[in-house]
């Protein structure tokens, strides 16, 4: 159930120059002791790596002491749990999240569009952000990649929804999160599935946009498999082609 | 079809020859350091050979090795950003100028960055291989590509 409607759309020149340099830059590589290369290391080298470890250590020791002062604060790091805003919130087993406006920028520093979802075992103070953003409507962005706006479809049977497992990447034992953006119509989403009873949930807006989008956010069990989810209007009506599948019907 | 499936030494060394620069070239792409790449190419060798026998595609188990060692470096190496000494690239000033706005990228969203542009892995492959979810990756592709735009300006 690991999927996204769509992969990004990313300008022909952004993504021939990132090839070309990558590939340039890899080209570099290859004339540095070949001798090495004569024959398989039998053992190890003594790693690089176990110094560091010992020297960070010792500073993750002393980091309380410290405060906020060591931890590397910025947009791309974590510092504080942005959950005031939340639209959802909850629980599942040792893990806490919250759907929140998104408050990751764009290229000119503004916020992106949409919400964010944040699990707490995810998003460790210092770590680099894990989040994950569904946003509604096809955004325009200029020339430097910055978002110019964010016009609304006309169908309200588009949707972004994600489905995503909470907790640690390796955990295969942890609820899955079924989380989207829709349109201003889609006042409620029904999900079903096999391994679980039905359920219903209302979508709300961003407080700062009442009528824009709208959000929601719910878990299933672990143990699921497949789900689908059935977007609804503001009488409870199946909004016509407002079906997805997940994993995603082939 | 098999691939190099047996046990036998000159195999495993064979691959060693073949495919140390490949890998070599991945992780410094993934790492910046070329003393880094080092030893993650080669601790991903010495971890591979106890269990040669057992490994249908090697060339894949060990590019998938080299890629969870250099995100496991990111992530043990975090609060090192920004002390990485200057490494000899391309002279070419473009490219140069692009490739440091790679190597400032947050480790996670470079690596997804290095599979995507210089692997060609699309986003589903890259979630499998970081075992995180696809929606996640991309996110960290659009965080990516927003801080290199900005950069590039």
């Amino acid at each position: 159930m690991n999927n996204r409607e769509t992969e990004l759309v990313i300008e022909p020149e952004l993504d021939s120059r990132l090839r070309r340099t990558l590939a340039q830059v890899a080209m570099t590589v290859g004339d540095i002791d070949e001798t090495q290369a004569a024959s398989f290391p039998s053992r190890p080298r003594f790693p690089r790596r176990r110094r560091f470890a010992l020297a960070l250590g010792t500073v993750l020791i002393t980091a309380p002491l410290l405060g906020f002062a060591y931890v590397q604060v910025g947009a791309e790091y974590v510092n504080r749990l942005p959950t005031e805003n939340a639209l959802f919130q909850g629980r599942s087993g040792a893990d806490q999240y919250w759907l929140v406006p998104s408050f990751h920028q764009d290229s000119c520093g503004k916020p992106m569009p949409g919400v964010e979802l944040v699990s707490k075992r995810r998003n460790i103070i210092g770590a680099e952000w894990d989040t994950a953003i569904v946003a509604y409507g096809k955004a325009n962005e200029d020339d430097k990649g910055c978002i110019t706006s964010t016009p609304l479809s006309a169908s309200p049977a588009q949707a972004d929804i994600a489905v995503t497992r909470l907790g640690p990447d390796d955990d295969h034992t942890t609820d899955w999160i079924v989380f989207g953006a829709f349109h201003p119509s889609v006042h409620s989403v029904r999900v079903t599935a096999r391994e679980a009873a039905t359920r219903t949930v209302a979508t709300l807006p961003r407080t700062d946009d009442p009528n824009g989008p709208r959000y929601a956010a719910l878990t299933m069990p672990a143990s699921a498999t497949q789900a689908t989810i059935t977007l609804l209007d503001s009488h409870g009506v199946a909004v016509p082609g407002g079906v997805r599948h997940f994993p995603p019907e082939r | 079809m098999t691939e190099l499936k047996t046990a036998d030494p000159p195999d495993l060394e064979q691959v060693y020859r073949d495919q140390r620069t490949t890998l070599l070239r991945l992780a410094f792409l993934l790492t910046g350091s070329r003393e880094q790449a080092e030893d993650i190419v080669q601790t991903a060798f010495v971890t591979a050979c106890a269990r040669w026998d057992r490994i249908e595609q090697p060339l894949a188990y060990l590019k998938r090795a080299v890629v969870n060692r250099a995100n496991s470096t990111h992530r043990r190496w975090a609060r090192e950003r920004g002390r990485h000494v200057g490494e000899r690239t391309t002279e070419i000033p473009d490219i140069d100028e692009t490739w440091t706005l790679v190597k400032q990228l947050p480790g996670r969203q470079r690596i997804v960055v290095v599979l995507h542009f210089y692997e060609d892995l699309p986003l589903t492959e890259i979630a499998s291989i970081l075992s995180r979810p696809a929606a996640t990756i991309r996110s960290d592709l659009k965080r990516a590509l927003a801080r290199l735009r900005k950069g590039m300006k």
